[in-house]
């Protein structure tokens, strides 16, 4: 069982470190919310790192049980993949870049190029395959 | 203005024709026509078949005289020809009798306007009763005077001297004036080939439908907020802050309602089912967040450039958008169309913006508002106070006279009763003068101090205080004069025609901010689409104000379509209106035992026109959803006789429809009685 703690804001409103415990070691994993278009720039598309980015939206239900989801293999796969989290009424510029019309939308960013994306909830297994194939695992 | 360049060329013909001496038999004519006080010194012609008239002061009379050969050909004995003619060739055409006082007086208006108008005197003429007839067909109006304005029914005297204040005379005349519209020309090069001020919806359906139909389309739209700081998404006043959150909250109030029913109906429901505020509020504002989006990706999809800014005019095709972040952008577009909706009056008092609220906040309202007064008798008063006191909110109105104006004012009287009896409080002729906070919090403590017309004052304390005394159209901070559109001074709205047009030919205008119109969402969606499609898609549907079905959404919803008791009676007179009604029960009460004749049902039909139903009113549960589908009877031109005609779907509360038959003016009791 790992337990999340959070360590360090990284930015008052955003960014979202942190650091996972886990039994006899120390890893951390990455979590934020974007901003704007020049945050989702800096965090998203220019880090080697792949990325998963969340479009979601206060108001959506099903995106109340995908988050905690996305979390939870972010914060299990350790820095091997980023969660991006876009909310589309803060960020419409990035929602309509992508051409997300429905929520919750998940991309998958690579070296600045979209791999895969899938909408509305998936279960876990299908969850899962999808970010291992990201990470390539 | 050239007098002579407004002479339909029937008046230039005869007025040839007299200078010249030629004297011809008028066989093919009945018009009587007299142009009034224009022609400085040969001020009027009035000519008949048989001879000319000289019955106006300043005339020089001449002498009998025919003519066989008369310019503008009348067909004889087509009286619908007669009016067409008459209203297509004059800029001012007026049907009115010798002996009527009120034809006089429009005439003197003109007179004193310095207009000049063609006449039809109907009692001078043997097909004067035919002509009437035609008039009654094409206007709906029996009465004279019956004056028309640059091809447009005005109505009759008091319309003629309303239009006069509020400045429709003038926008009519002014139009006239300009002949038809120049196409615009085609080498000036725009950004847009529409651009929409406000994403309301009938902003968003124009927008959507001309895009649709190919042309270049942006919509700006940008909430200002609340003096408490309310804002909201894309999408107007009817998804964030009117129609939609509304009826949700009325659902909830029907709920409350049915929860209790359920218990005569076997359910073991608790004494004490309790209300959360903050969960209504929540799913109504998340429904709304999903709304606010999918409107988003409807105008992305459409490719209609969507800016979240507030547009001001720089001059008739240019405008200035500033969003947000305060950036400044300068569009140019070929049609504009203002589409700005309105928002909610706060009277003229101490402390009723900084601590007053409206529908704008309420349907958000991030705590529960506690003791609650509603000041105003509007229908946005009613409904709030009637879903508050629904979901178990203490809540008074406050009304200065008459409930609902406008509407129906048997039903008001019968909505405010039932509303009375169903707990809400009613403080009548009574203004609010001051508001003092006396706590803060949230809610907080605030005194209201109010007056009646004898100057007795009233104090009490609330917690929350919404002001639904009226709504402004959003007209006065968008530049609108560096455009020249008019505006009714009285309240202003934008004057157009019935093309929704303004006074600038390329600039529109269609919903709330419409003068003389419905402000209803529907109503401005199906405004915003035929128009669109006549600018760009060669359509030539006008919107059609008339028999449009609405409801209010009080605990007892009332719907209606048609005229009101007093408005036929304003127009078809007491004695040619005849009203069948009936009070009624739900089924559904019968059981819990509550709301005993409370609803009531009337049809209001005119006697002349074959009890043709020019008035249909249900106060109901469900008033909506029976409206809606008798409505397009009523469009049809449904009889009495037709409603007779139809079988009622039974039990239900639509099917006393089908029966109605004691008269209001029998005077018989309508009570339903036992089984």
């Amino acid at each position: 069982m790992q337990r999340v703690i959070k360590l360090n804001l990284i930015n008052e409103t955003s960014s979202v470190f942190r650091r996972s415990l886990s039994i006899g070691r120390t890893a951390s994993y990455q979590s934020f919310n974007v901003q704007d278009q020049e945050d989702f720039q800096k965090r998203v598309l220019n880090v080697s790192t792949p990325v998963l980015v969340d479009f979601h939206a206060k108001w959506c239900g099903p995106c109340k049980t995908l988050g905690p989801r996305l979390e939870a293999l972010a914060a299990e796969k350790l820095d091997k993949f980023h969660l991006a989290k876009v909310d589309i009424d803060n960020v419409p510029e990035l929602a309509e870049e992508y051409n997300v019309t429905a929520v919750p939308s998940v991309i998958a960013i690579k070296g600045g190029k979209v791999e895969g994306s899938f909408v509305g909830v998936l279960d876990d297994d299908k969850l899962r395959a999808f970010v291992n194939k990201l990470i390539g695992e | 203005m050239s007098t002579r360049s407004l002479l339909p060329q029937f008046f230039c013909a005869v007025e040839r024709r007299l200078t010249l001496g030629i004297a011809h038999r008028t066989s093919c004519t009945k018009t009587v026509i007299r142009r009034v006080s224009y022609l400085k010194q040969k001020s009027v012609i009035a000519l008949t078949r048989r001879h000319l008239i000289s019955d106006i002061q300043g005339f020089i009379p001449c002498q009998r005289y025919t003519t066989s050969t008369m310019a503008p050909v009348i067909p004889k004995g087509d009286p619908i020809q007669i009016v067409d003619n008459l209203i297509k060739n004059n800029r001012i055409a007026i049907f009115s009798k010798t002996t009527c006082p009120f034809c006089t007086k429009v005439k003197e208006l003109f007179s004193s306007l310095n207009l000049e108008v063609a006449v039809i005197e109907l009692d001078t003429r043997d097909d004067g009763a035919d002509i009437q007839d035609a008039l009654l067909q094409k206007t709906g109006q029996k009465t004279v005077p019956n004056v028309f304005v640059g091809g447009e029914h005005l109505g009759g005297c008091d319309s003629t001297i309303a239009a006069h204040q509020n400045g429709r005379l003038e926008f009519l005349l002014n139009k006239s004036q300009a002949g038809p519209k120049a196409e615009m020309p085609d080498d000036v090069k725009y950004d847009y080939d529409l651009v929409v001020i406000g994403g309301g919806s009938g902003g968003l359906a124009a927008s959507k439908e001309a895009a649709l139909l190919g042309a270049k389309v942006a919509v700006c739209d940008f909430v200002v907020p609340t003096p408490i700081g309310t804002t909201w998404g894309l999408g107007g006043t009817c998804v964030n802050v009117g129609c939609i959150p509304k009826k949700l909250m009325h659902q909830a109030a029907i709920l409350g309602q049915s929860i209790s029913d359920a218990k005569k109906f076997g359910w073991d429901v608790p004494d004490s089912a309790k209300h959360n505020w903050h969960t209504m509020v929540e799913g109504i504002q998340a429904h709304i967040g999903s709304l606010n989006w999918g409107y988003r990706v409807a105008l992305r999809e459409k490719k209609v450039n969507y800016l979240n800014a507030f547009a001001e005019f720089v001059d008739p095709h240019t405008l200035k958008t500033t969003d947000k972040k305060k950036k400044e952008t300068t569009i140019t577009s070929k049609y504009i169309l203002l589409a700005t909706g309105g928002r909610p009056r706060y009277p003229d008092i101490p402390g009723a913006r900084e601590y007053g609220i409206t529908s704008d906040d309420i349907f958000s309202l991030p705590y529960h508002p506690g003791k609650t007064l509603l000041v105003g008798a509007s229908y946005i008063a009613l409904e709030c106070a009637g879903f508050l006191a629904g979901i178990g909110v203490d809540s008074t109105v406050m009304v200065r006279s008459i409930l609902l104006r406008g509407f129906d004012q048997q039903i008001a009287e019968l909505i405010g009763s039932y509303m009375a009896k169903h707990g809400i409080r009613f403080q009548r002729g009574y203004v609010p003068i001051k508001l003092e906070r006396i706590e803060e919090g949230s809610p907080g403590r605030i005194k209201v101090t109010s007056q009646n017309e004898v100057g007795e004052l009233l104090e009490e304390e609330y917690n929350t205080v919404l002001f639904a005394i009226g709504r402004d159209a959003c007209t006065n901070n968008i530049g609108i004069e560096k455009a020249n559109v008019m505006l009714n001074p009285r309240n202003g709205k934008v004057i157009c025609d019935e093309k929704e047009q303004t006074n600038v030919p390329h600039i529109y205008a269609i919903g709330d901010i419409l003068d003389g119109k419905l402000e209803l969402t529907p109503v401005a969606i199906q405004a915003g689409r035929l128009l669109a499609k006549r600018l760009f898609g060669g359509g030539t549907m006008l919107t059609d104000y008339v028999n449009v079905p609405t409801t209010v959404f009080t605990p007892l919803e009332y719907g209606s379509v048609g005229l009101s008791e007093e408005d036929a009676i304003a127009k078809y007179g007491a004695n040619d209106v005849e009203v069948y009604h009936s009070f009624l029960t739900p089924l559904e009460v019968a059981i819990p035992k509550r709301d005993d004749n409370e609803g009531y049902a009337k049809l209001i039909c005119v006697k002349s026109l074959n009890e043709k139903v020019v008035g249909f009113h249900i106060l109901s549960p469900n008033a909506g959803e029976i409206t809606q589908g008798f409505a397009i009877g009523l469009k049809l031109g449904a009889t009495k006789a037709d409603f007779d005609n139809l079988i009622g779907i039974h039990p239900t509360i639509a099917e006393v429809f089908t029966t109605l038959n004691t008269t209001k003016s029998s005077g018989a009791d309508v009570l339903q009685k036992g089984c």
